[in-house]
């Protein structure tokens, strides 16, 4: 392997105004992050417009820390709030929060920056190996091969994503669609632009990504807006000692391994990942009680997992283009507007570029490991204001920013009917995440497809003079059938796998959230007694369920 | 010195403190983070599978506009066919198997918030190009956090006109936006 493209791109990565941009990128992507509710994917899309007209190099190094910063907002909410901000952090939740009723919050928050760090650590070491090998076997791929690749991409996303896959599936074949809208590459057609002139360059990624995730949370949010905004608990300056760190480093190794793989899988595996370094360290403990009660074990572990996952992710982003998950749809968006075309030629075309997105990895965990513990005093009091006060100027950043992907009100009105689309599609059970991948991936599979069939000359059987694509349709009919076996094989047995322990643990907290709620208000109450705020000292209800059958 | 941290002092507490809030009044023992959403049942479900399969319908019309062509020779409506043709068949599967889900919620009153929140957003983007981006922008968060948000007045409208003069400086001043602006 030639290490000078490597050591070159430090050097552009490493020069003061793209370090300064990494830091505001991780400080605003922090900022952004930590507003319950919006994850990783949400933060990216709306920050986008502030890389536009910057140099790529300097563009790719604050989007990094954007993602940086925005993964660990999500640590915060998870440790603070028990609101993750998407459903990696969720099982950091597990442990975190009740680290931070026992007054251990700074402690909770500093392994989980600790463990972030390390984590993607080892995922971009081993990302700068493995990338270049991987796109160097991909140049081999054909269109079959691409158009087989993309579709078991979207539907791994679809499987994998929250909520049944029946609903999942309709989402990407809707994100498929609206990549159709526009001019048809092939024949020069308008199709699906209903006479609109302004259509007929096809919807624009970015506003579908700001109104799916951004906009379409603030809305959701805006449901909530009657209830009162919990407390977050009080962060002592306490910070990990050398016993933690010690009581970590298994976790934290194991977590970093275990990320890695699974993050490399279509689909993006973070959340996965985290599950299952939690499953995994609850089973090595010695005393597997103390998980669900604050074992830093749990936060350590499952934080090393979905950062390392949340970095090899981009391996299939860089090397065949191809975006694992919705935050790498996102930054896979981020990287075409900057004239960056994701691809097994990227390495070879574009080195510098390529080492550029690779470095600031490296640079972008770095500022990130630097500010979150001084900073985070800041985020806790970030999370002190009001949503009602949050919302409306998330709003504007949201607008403005929409106005200047091509500096009209076009784009405006994409993000609202999208934002709209994205909040029906949270409320009804359809996952948002498969659009916005599968519109990503839409005119690439289409394009191939096409290709694939001219290549074919019609004749469908010809896929089996094609091992590779025939190995991906194989494993893509085995993706729709085994969650049926799945289903079948667990209802008449009762598996009991790692996930399970977690689901478990996930049962376990939710049936005692009556006396956690009790406890937090009784713990609120004596607190801050001269604050009067919310500690009204009651336990809190959750709403029964109501069909509208 | 010690004025200005007053001050500052002053403006935190009033961002933080929910007392002037009416949200305490409201549901000051539910949090948001304790919020379950009440689940919709079958009839909504079942209604959900009818709109994809109705979209579904409609993509299939226009495909069939642009012509299906055949496998030797796809044409500009075979893919968006083939799409539409899956969403026809996942909206049935949705209606049929409507009393499965449970994943969808309620559309309660407090759904209307998202209405006029979506529709004030609309119309004031709808205004931007006529009247400049100024005062749309600071009437729709004064809106969104005084009429939606149960804010006080006293606070939302400097903090709207502090953040609508925030985003001229970064917009308008520091990045040169062509945003349409009445100063």
């Amino acid at each position: 392997m030639d290490f000078a493209p490597v050591i070159e791109g430090f050097e552009v990565v490493l020069q003061p105004q793209n370090f300064l941009f990494c830091i505001i990128g991780v400080l605003v992507g922090m900022v952004i992050g930590v507003l319950p509710g919006l994850g990783p994917a949400a933060t990216i899309a709306i920050l986008l417009p502030m890389t536009y007209g910057m140099e790529p190099v300097t563009a790719i190094i604050m989007l990094a820390g954007i993602f940086y910063g925005a993964i660990y907002g999500g640590t915060v909410t998870a440790v603070l709030l028990k609101l993750p901000g998407e459903t990696s952090s969720a099982i950091t939740a597990l442990d975190g929060y009740p680290m931070g009723q026992k007054g251990q919050a700074g402690k909770a928050l500093g392994i989980g920056a600790i463990a972030s760090f390390i984590g993607g650590t080892i995922a971009i070491i081993a990302l700068t190996f493995v990338a270049p090998i991987i796109a160097g076997w991909a140049l081999r791929f054909g269109p079959p091969e691409y158009a087989a690749l993309t579709l078991l991409g979207i539907l791994l996303v679809a499987t994998i994503s929250n909520g049944t896959m029946l609903k999942a599936l309709v989402a990407a074949a809707l994100g498929l669609l609206f990549a159709v809208v526009g001019r048809d590459a092939f024949t020069g057609e308008l199709r699906y632009t209903a006479g609109n002139l302004e259509l007929s360059d096809g919807l624009q990624f970015v506003p579908i990504a700001m109104g799916v995730f951004g906009l379409a949370e603030i809305l959701y949010n805006l449901e909530k807006r009657h209830l009162a905004q919990p407390k977050p608990i009080k962060v002592d300056k306490v910070l990990p000692n050398k016993a933690d760190l010690k009581q970590s480093a298994g976790p934290i190794a194991r977590g970093g391994v275990l990320g890695f793989f699974l993050g490399i899988l279509p689909g993006g595996g973070a959340t996965v990942s985290s599950m299952v370094s939690y499953g995994m360290e609850k089973r090595l403990s010695k005393d597997p009680k103390r998980f669900g009660k604050g074992a830093i074990e749990g936060v350590a572990g499952p934080e090393t997992a979905n950062n390392a996952a949340a970095t090899s992710s981009f391996i299939p982003l860089l090397t065949l283009g191809i975006p694992a998950n919705a935050t790498m749809a996102v930054m896979f968006g981020a990287l075409m507007i900057q004239g960056i075309a994701p691809g097994p030629q990227l390495v070879d075309t574009n080195p510098e570029l390529f080492w550029g997105v690779v470095n600031s990895m490296y640079i972008g965990n770095l500022i990130l490991i630097i500010l979150a513990i001084p900073l985070i005093g800041l985020f806790v009091r970030i999370l002190y204001v009001r949503s009602t006060i949050l919302a409306p100027i998330t709003l504007l950043i949201v607008c403005m920013g929409a106005f200047t992907i091509s500096n009209r009100f076009f784009e405006v009105m994409v993000v609202i009917v999208f934002g709209v689309l994205g909040y029906l599609m949270k409320k009804f059970g359809f996952d948002p995440a498969p659009l916005v991948l599968a519109f990503v991936l839409g005119s690439l599979l289409e394009d191939n497809f096409r290709r694939s069939l001219m290549m074919f000359q019609g004749d469908v059987s010809r896929v089996s003079e094609r091992p590779i694509t025939l190995t991906l349709l194989s494993v893509f009919v085995l993706v729709l059938i085994l969650p049926l076996v799945f289903k079948i094989v667990a209802h008449r047995k009762g598996a009991d796998s790692l996930l399970d322990v977690v689901a478990g643990e996930t049962t376990q907290q939710d049936s005692s959230q009556e006396n956690t709620a009790e406890s937090r208000s009784h713990h609120t109450e004596t607190e801050e007694k001269d604050t009067a705020a919310t500690a009204s000292g009651e336990p809190q209800k959750k709403p029964p369920a109501k069909p509208d059958r | 010195m010690s004025r200005t941290r007053e001050k500052t002092e002053d403006v935190l507490s009033q961002l933080t403190d929910e007392s002037g809030s009416s949200t305490e009044q409201n549901d000051a023992l539910l949090t948001t983070a304790d919020y379950v959403p009440e689940r919709a049942g079958t009839v909504t479900n079942f209604v959900c599978g009818a709109v994809v399969s109705l979209l579904g319908i409609g993509a299939l019309l226009v495909a069939w506009d642009l012509g299906f062509g055949s496998l030797t020779q796809p044409r500009a409506g075979t893919w968006p066919g083939i799409l539409s043709a899956l969403l026809i068949l996942l909206g049935a599967l949705i209606m049929l198997q409507a009393k499965s889900f449970n994943d969808a919620e309620r559309l309660t009153f407090n759904a209307a918030a998202v209405g006029v929140g979506a529709v004030s957003l609309a119309v004031a983007v709808q205004l931007m190009p006529h009247i400049g981006f100024e005062i749309p922008a600071v009437l729709l968060t004064v809106f969104w956090m005084s009429v939606l948000g149960k804010e006080k007045y006293l606070l939302s409208i400097p903090l709207s006109v502090a953040a609508v003069a925030g985003f001229y400086l970064i917009f308008v001043t520091g990045l040169n936006v062509p945003l349409p602006r009445l100063f």
